[in-house]
């Protein structure tokens, strides 16, 4: 949206010097039309060298006062070429702007390079910088989700604030290895993906997805899942332009369960002590139910841990330079606060790059970009009596606030009369006086407030390079980076705090012995040293580049932490390990290096024939010394038949037509450093009550360990349309992972190791794209749509040897949901099909019984497999967690001064499996869902129609087993930003002497239109440790992630 | 820069390649293989105890502890593979050291050969405890190295696994010391090797030679009754003369505790019995309670009472100590203890014919519970003495399953149980007795990767 005011660095260029002469103010005006003579509104008409501008309307006439005839009036809009007229004596100028096909003649940056879209033979999408700054988000990539074709960017930690999302690229390329693509940041490939995520969006000029393995290939080792170029903003020649970037808005829970109230959950509490052990003695339940049940609290868990949020951004920049120094410098800070209470995240960013000529031969580029970054994190996913997750990395467990929420029953009060936080065992006693409550479910308010888990992150980044032409058409460059990455952590949980640890702990009741304090502190640097050599010459109409390249990059990092022993605290007045006298350290060390070297050349006839070839030879630490070296080839052509003169005729409607093929392979390193190897650990045991220190084997050497390699092959089509006016480009692509990185599975009998890191199967990605883009002009309407969709299947070939992997859990007690088999996609969910409720003694006849029987009250399954008992062998695919396909549409309308952005978002066919249903099943302790109020067998009303087994069944129930009853559909089409912006018009701000101003306001997530019943179908808790899914093989899981926000802003775009 | 550029190796940890070359790398492998022990006797209730008529889980209904207590458990449990994997664990430990030692130099060949010992008698313990769970099992005896070396091994036969047993146990009774002292408390002793030896051979039903081996243990005079039958468990209690082999717990966070009070203390009892919350996975059961006479000390020294009817959790003070923390037990775990012994010898001595000798065995293991002694019972009654006699004294100890299925009472007992408790308990109309049960499934996971692995029947 940048576009809409002149004030972008473009316009800068050579701005001649002041004279100090006093102007003589004349008049200008003028037409703006495009090629076919109708009327051009919204452009902007800037005199150049100055402030002064003003806009078109919608007839596409402008006015503007220029000083003398000696200057020149500059003309831009979206869609449009930008063009300079001189204005000289005339006080009349029309002009006619020629319609931009920006997607196929805008130059992209490819791998150690940049080239023409024209004469690209390979499969990179372009995502302009200015639809990831326009988002309120607080990483770039959340901003992606939506703008490219195959790229699936899932933000399954909901609104974590700074929480960054899994970006695929065509695909899961592996099945136990990260499928993260390479980021590429100003030249730098980054060791770790997270850093990605730590750039302020408004400092991205653009980003550049390869996608195929042609394009990605230069990238060698570590491009299987392909490659994302990120080009930071760098000075122009020109007057300083000062850019002033705010927005500054609040979040909101975008969706909240419903629970039962109060009334409700006391009847269903009657319902299961009834049930449960019926016919038998209900099971108790307190006295107060029935006799005075209005004097108890109606409590809305969700109310009390969720806030409206703020979020705000402000950024300051400069840039601009000389013909030989040119400089963009930016400073910003953004913070989040979490709508989930005391969860926070909060950056500082600088940026600087400066670019100078050191002679007509010799040019130096530095770049730094120091961040800081404080995030405040409070575990969501989990269990409701605490979990091991992504938030808890290096803490110890603590309750999940977002599934105890949903698990309190209404009839606790948030807080006791002293003061305390109602904890499950306070409340209503059975008439026995024992706890009636779970009582280890535990107040989620007093888990916000009180655990303390703050991780700071500090980073410089920094390049430089020297870039050296001997003679013409030869460049050498060396390039040198450079990471210092800190990262700490203080969590600290107070003896005040309930949880499994002290069950009982409170304000009024701390127990000192179960206080966690741990610091801790990473030092990361990496570095990385980069050569090449350029050579381009045309001969005739032959053009040529040749590539050659020599890189090493080296990475040593170093963790070290002091925790106090547990038990040994004694004191709260001190929030670290220090109030411990007897405190425990930890360090740990990691490595690894690459070596590798590259050639490429790319060929063209005319920019009509196409041809490159590429070649990568890497050598990685991380594998086993007998297998270090490999090497990666590729190849590309592009044939632009719109540029034969037999198309002449039909150029005027089909204005590009380009066919292009490539193949190449990459691939795959994300693993750790050292899993080729085998070590000896620390396992210790007493001796006449002395600990001795002791030693066990662990792990399984492998030291043939190897890359994972991947060979895609795609075909692409792109046109343009009415000079451009609509562009289509169509990808089929066929990737086809060996070797695949894999966790393989020993059998137990091996003792020291259940599994090991080996090379083995294949895996096969294959998808269609399609984006497509329309400049319309309706009117005074100028109406730009992007849209893409892409599908994506995976089928596993080969497993080296057996038909099928070990199945898979999914939450705890859902077992073997997952199964990864030949000539199978991966992400299959298996479980049991519900066909009823065993009703009577009759059907208990009628249908198959589960394998140690069933009772009236219990699920009817449905026998799969015909053999007369419901068992393990019954368990039949149930759905899908990977989406079919996925698509964006994104609206840029521009009506005079008025800008109009729509981002739609949309995933289709995926189910997710709704964990945070198990156990607050027929469970009395827990409060509960309308589905299951309403919908479980009540032997008293046996022929109700119920969807649930009574309360107490045995056989499959919600609580032992994943059945089609809690699987949903998690397809879903977002509204993911709408903003609406005003242009305050030139001939105002000239007053003060402002170049331009805009204001808009944004709607981020508003809507989502799903049938998935639970906080956030994106959720999918997929890499994470939240669960006992931990890999790309257990997609679709919901246990109690970080809800999604709806955000609003109000931003303000300045410049002078 | 060339290749060397690439060449690292990690920097925090030791490599395999450097260790088991000195007598001090050999005692610290060995003490990480005792290390296993803490982790398995955690959870050996649940193979043990929990299917039989002495405890029951509260637990999650049919998920983990749930399937064990209600015989419900499946090749695909979540629990299972642990009894699999653990064991499997330590014998590869074991291994190693075996396939090791011989080439590294010693101070002395005692030392050396009481390493062997111990390290035979932990593997025998783990196959011992194996060919309970699932039977026929694979007979792994030396370090597994390659992949394709896993999947050479196939099921073998039970009593292959019991004659490798009774070989570890005969070779480590020859070289290990009667008693330690000092920081070796606690190690295998000649009287552990034999004491297991016996009670594998009664599990064998190999009576003479049973009564033989348990002979030479009760007339070593090493071990004794405790008068007082509260001094035989409990945190300040560890290796006392009672005590013939145990699992090693220490408290103090070092993460080497036990878990048995806060999986073994009733839940709803809030922090009124420890400081953590409880989990009630094994609680005693109405029938073990009613199963003490009348006048046992041991009823109320063993089991205590929380609750009210429905609702009464019976649970263990053998184990149950308070903590502050989870994990953070200090007890150890008897698994030979000298009463056991006494009883198994008598069980020996009466299948032998020797009904009065056994008697006399069970009568002191009465007297300490202040009850009459038995006499001039008949071989069969004598037998049901026995019985009696081991579930009250040994209960919660894991002991129970096995004695029943050695009885041929698992199915019968269980199908009797659960139609008793029915109402107390409506939870066992789930409850699965049956002949199959006897053994576990194997693994899922173990029969998916090695199709060579078969399934047991029933499953």
């Amino acid at each position: 949206f940048a576009t809409v005011y002149a004030g972008t660095a473009a316009e800068r260029v050579s701005r001649p010097d002041r004279h100090g002469l006093v102007p003589r103010d004349v008049i200008v005006t003028g037409r703006v039309t495009d090629e076919k003579g109708e009327p051009l509104p919204g452009v902007n008409v800037v005199v150049k060298g100055t402030t002064r501008g003003s806009t078109t309307n919608e007839d596409g006439r402008y006015q503007i006062n220029v000083s003398d005839g000696n200057v020149t009036l500059v003309f831009s809009a979206v869609g449009s070429k930008r063009q300079e007229v001189a204005v000289g004596s005339r006080s009349v100028v029309d002009v006619t702007l020629e319609g931009d096909a920006q997607s196929l003649s805008e130059v992209v940056v490819i791998g150690y390079g940049e080239q023409s879209r024209k004469t690209l033979s390979t499969a990179i999408t372009k995502v302009e910088g200015k639809n990831i700054g326009i988002q309120p988000v607080s990483t770039p990539g959340e901003a992606l989700a939506a703008l490219a074709p195959g790229v699936q960017v899932q933000s399954d930690r909901g609104a974590t604030p700074g929480a960054a999302p899994t970006i695929r690229v065509r695909g899961v390329g592996s099945l136990s290895t990260g499928s993260t693509p390479l980021y590429v940041v100003d030249g730098y490939p980054l060791q770790d993906a997270s850093q990605f995520n730590l750039i302020n969006p408004t400092d991205i000029e653009s980003l550049e997805i390869l996608k195929d393995a042609a394009s990605a290939a230069i990238y060698g080792s570590r491009a299987a899942n392909g490659v994302v170029i990120v080009t930071t903003k760098r000075g122009k020649a020109g007057k300083t332009a000062f850019t002033v970037s705010a927005y500054t808005g609040f979040q909101e829970l975008s969706k909240k369960i419903k629970l039962l109230n109060r009334d409700q959950y006391i009847d269903n509490v009657k319902y299961v002590s009834r049930t449960r052990n019926y016919p038998n003695t209900p099971v108790p339940y307190p006295a107060v139910f029935d006799t005075r049940p209005d004097s108890l609290p109606d409590t809305d868990w969700q109310d009390a841990i969720y806030r409206k949020a703020l979020i705000a951004s402000y950024q300051i920049s400069a840039s601009g330079g000389t013909d030989k120094v040119r400089y963009a410098i930016s400073g910003g800070y953004f913070k989040q606060d979490g709508i989930l209470k005391n969860s926070s995240y909060d950056r500082y960013n600088i940026r600087f790059n400066l670019d100078a000529d050191l002679s007509p031969k010799l040019k130096v580029g530095i770049s730094m970009a120091p961040s800081y970054s404080a995030q405040m994190l409070q575990q969501a996913a989990g269990q409701f009596n605490g979990s091991n997750s992504t938030e808890t990395g290096g803490t110890r467990a603590v309750p999940s606030a977002v599934v105890s929420a949903i698990d309190m029953p209404p009839t606790i009060p948030v807080y006791k009369p002293n003061g305390d936080y109602a904890q499950g065992f306070d409340g209503n006693l059975n008439p026995n006086g024992t706890a009636f409550y779970q009582s280890n479910l535990y107040n989620p308010l007093a888990v916000l407030e009180l655990n303390k888990n703050l991780l700071k992150n500090f980073r410089i980044f920094s390049t430089s390079f020297l870039q050296w032409e001997p003679i013409p058409n030869l460049r050498l460059k060396t390039s040198a980076g450079a990471t210092l990455n800190i990262n700490d952590q203080s969590a600290y949980i107070p003896a005040t705090l309930a949880n499994e640890s002290a069950p009982k702990a409170n304000g009024t009741n701390p127990v000192l012995a179960q206080i966690f304090a741990r610091e801790a502190n990473g030092t990361a640097f990496d570095w990385v040293w980069e050569n090449t050599a350029t050579y381009s010459k045309t001969i005739g109409s032959h053009n040529f580049t040749v590539l050659g390249l020599y890189s090493l990059q080296k990475l040593q990092s170093k963790t070290t932490a002091t925790s106090g022993r547990a038990g040994s605290y004694t004191t709260s007045l001190l929030p670290n390990p220090l109030a411990s006298p007897d405190r425990v350290g930890e360090l740990s060390y990691d490595q690894n290096a690459f070596l590798s070297f590259a050639g490429r050349i790319t060929y063209d006839y005319k920019s009509k024939y196409i041809l490159s070839a590429a070649v990568r030879r890497d050598a990685s630490s991380r594998f086993g010394p007998n297998n270090r070296f490999a090497t990666f080839p590729s190849f590309s052509g592009a044939w632009r038949i719109s540029e034969e003169p037999f198309w002449n005729t039909l150029k005027n409607t089909v204005s590009e037509l380009k066919i292009r093929a490539s193949y190449g392979e990459t691939g795959n390193a994300n693993i750790g450093s050292f899993n080729w190897t085998n070590s000896v650990q620390g396992r210790n045991y007493s001796f006449g009550g002395v600990r001795q220190f002791g030693y066990a084997q662990n792990g399984f050497a492998n030291y043939n360990l190897t890359w994972e390699k991947n060979n895609q092959t795609d075909v692409g089509l792109e046109m343009g349309f009415l000079n451009d006016k609509f562009t289509l480009a169509i990808d089929y692509y066929s990737r086809k992972t060996n070797g695949m990185l894999f966790q393989k599975d020993l059998p137990g009998i091996v003792g020291y190791a259940t599994n090991f890191r080996t090379n083995l199967g294949s895996l096969q990605n294959r998808g269609l794209e399609l984006s497509a883009r329309a400049n319309l002009t309706v009117g005074a309407v100028r109406w730009t749509i992007d849209g893409n969709i892409s599908g994506n299947r995976t089928k596993v070939l080969d497993l080296g040897g057996p038909s099928a992997l070990p199945p898979q859990g999914s939450i705890f007690g859902w077992n073997n949901v997952y199964q990864v088999k030949v000539g199978d996609p991966i992400g299959n969910m298996y479980g049991f099909q519900v066909i009823g409720v065993f009703k009577t003694p009759d059907d208990l006849a009628k249908y198959p019984q589960y394998v140690t029987g069933d009772k009236v009250g219990d699920w009817i399954i449905k026998d799969q497999n015909g053999d007369g008992k419901i068992d393990e062998g019954d368990r039949v695919k149930l759905g899908q967690g990977i989406p079919k396909f996925i698509y964006g549409m994104t609206h840029t309308v521009q009506y005079k001064s008025f800008d109009l952005t729509l981002i739609l978002q949309g995933v289709q066919g995926s189910n997710v499996l709704n964990g945070n249903l198990r156990h607050i099943w027929a469970n009395n302790v827990f409060n509960t869902i309308p589905l299951y109020y309403n919908n479980m067998f009540d032997p008293a009303n046996p022929t109700r129609d119920v969807q649930f087994p009574q309360a107490g069944a045995g056989g499959i129930t919600p609580g032992n087993n994943l059945t089609d009853r809690t699987l949903f559909d998690g397809s879903f089409l977002r509204v993911r930003n709408l903003t609406f912006g005003y242009t305050i018009p030139a001939a105002l701000l000239q007053k003060v002497k402002l170049q331009s101003a805009r204001l808009y306001v944004t709607g981020q997530n508003l809507f989502t239109f799903t049938s998935y019943p639970w906080y956030n179908p994106e959720t999918s808790i997929s890499q994470d440790s939240s669960t006992q899914a931990s890999s790309a093989i257990q997609p679709g899981i919901d246990q109690g992630a970080y809800p999604a926000a709806r955000t609003y802003t109000l931003g303000l775009n300045i410049s002078f | 820069c060339g290749k060397n550029f690439v060449d690292l190796v990690p920097q925090d940890v030791i490599p395999v390649g450097g260790f088991y070359k000195t007598e001090a790398d050999i005692k610290s492998a060995l003490t990480g293989t005792y290390g296993n022990l803490r982790g398995i006797y955690n959870s050996y209730y649940q193979y043990t105890e929990l299917p039989s008529d002495n405890t029951r889980s509260f637990g999650e209904s049919e998920v983990g502890t749930g399937e064990f207590d209600k015989l419900t458990w499946q090749s695909s449990s979540t629990n299972l593979p642990n009894g699999w994997n653990d064991a499997y664990r330590t014998i590869s430990n074991c291994n190693v050291i075996l396939d090791k030692i011989t080439n590294v130099p010693f101070s002395s060949d005692a030392t050396k050969n009481q390493y062997i010992g111990e390290t035979k008698f932990l593997r025998a313990l783990m196959y011992f405890n194996l060919v309970r769970y699932f039977g026929d099992v694979p007979l792994v005896l030396k370090e597994i190295t390659t992949e394709s070396d896993a999947y050479t091994y196939t099921r073998s036969p039970v009593a292959d696994v019991y004659a490798q047993i009774e070989k570890d146990l005969q070779d480590a009774e020859k070289v290990l010391p009667a008693k330690y002292t000092g920081v070796n408390i606690g190690r295998a002793t000649i009287g552990a090797a034999k004491s297991l030896l016996g009670k594998v051979l009664i599990q064998e039903k190999k009576w003479p030679e049973a009564e033989a081996k348990l002979a030479e243990v009760v007339n070593s005079g090493t071990y004794r009754i405790l008068p007082n039958v509260s001094d035989v468990f409990g945190v300040g209690r560890d290796n006392n003369d009672e005590i013939i082999f145990a699992a090693q717990y220490v408290s103090g966070g070092f993460g080497e505790g036990n878990s048995f009070a806060h999986n073994f203390a009733p839940q709803p009892s809030g922090t009124t019995i420890i400081s953590v919350t409880g989990n009630s996975f094994n609680i005693g059961t109405q029938d073990l309670y009613d199963a003490f006479e009348k006048g046992d000390v041991r009823r109320d020294a063993f089991i205590g009472v929380f609750g009210t009817s429905p609702n009464i959790y019976y649970w263990s003070k053998k184990f149950v100590y308070n903590i502050t923390q989870q994990n953070e037990g200090d007890n150890d775990w008897p698994i030979l203890r000298y009463a056991d012994i006494v009883l198994l010898y008598a069980e020996a001595l009466n299948n032998n014919g020797k009904t009065s000798p056994a008697l006399t065995q069970v009568n002191t293991i009465r007297q300490r519970a202040g009850l009459a002694p038995k006499t001039g019972l008949s071989a069969a009654d004598t037998q049901l003495a026995i019985e009696q006699e081991r579930r009250v004294e040994l209960c919660y100890e894991g002991h129970r399953w096995h004695d029943l299925i050695r009885w041929g009472k698992d199915v019968s007992t269980m199908t009797t149980f659960k139609a008793k408790y029915l109402t107390l308990d409506p939870a066992n109309a789930n409850m699965s007795p049956a002949p199959e049960r006897k053994l576990y499934a194997i693994p899922l996971r173990e029969t998916t990767l090695n199709p060579k692995i078969i399934q047991n029947p029933g499953y």
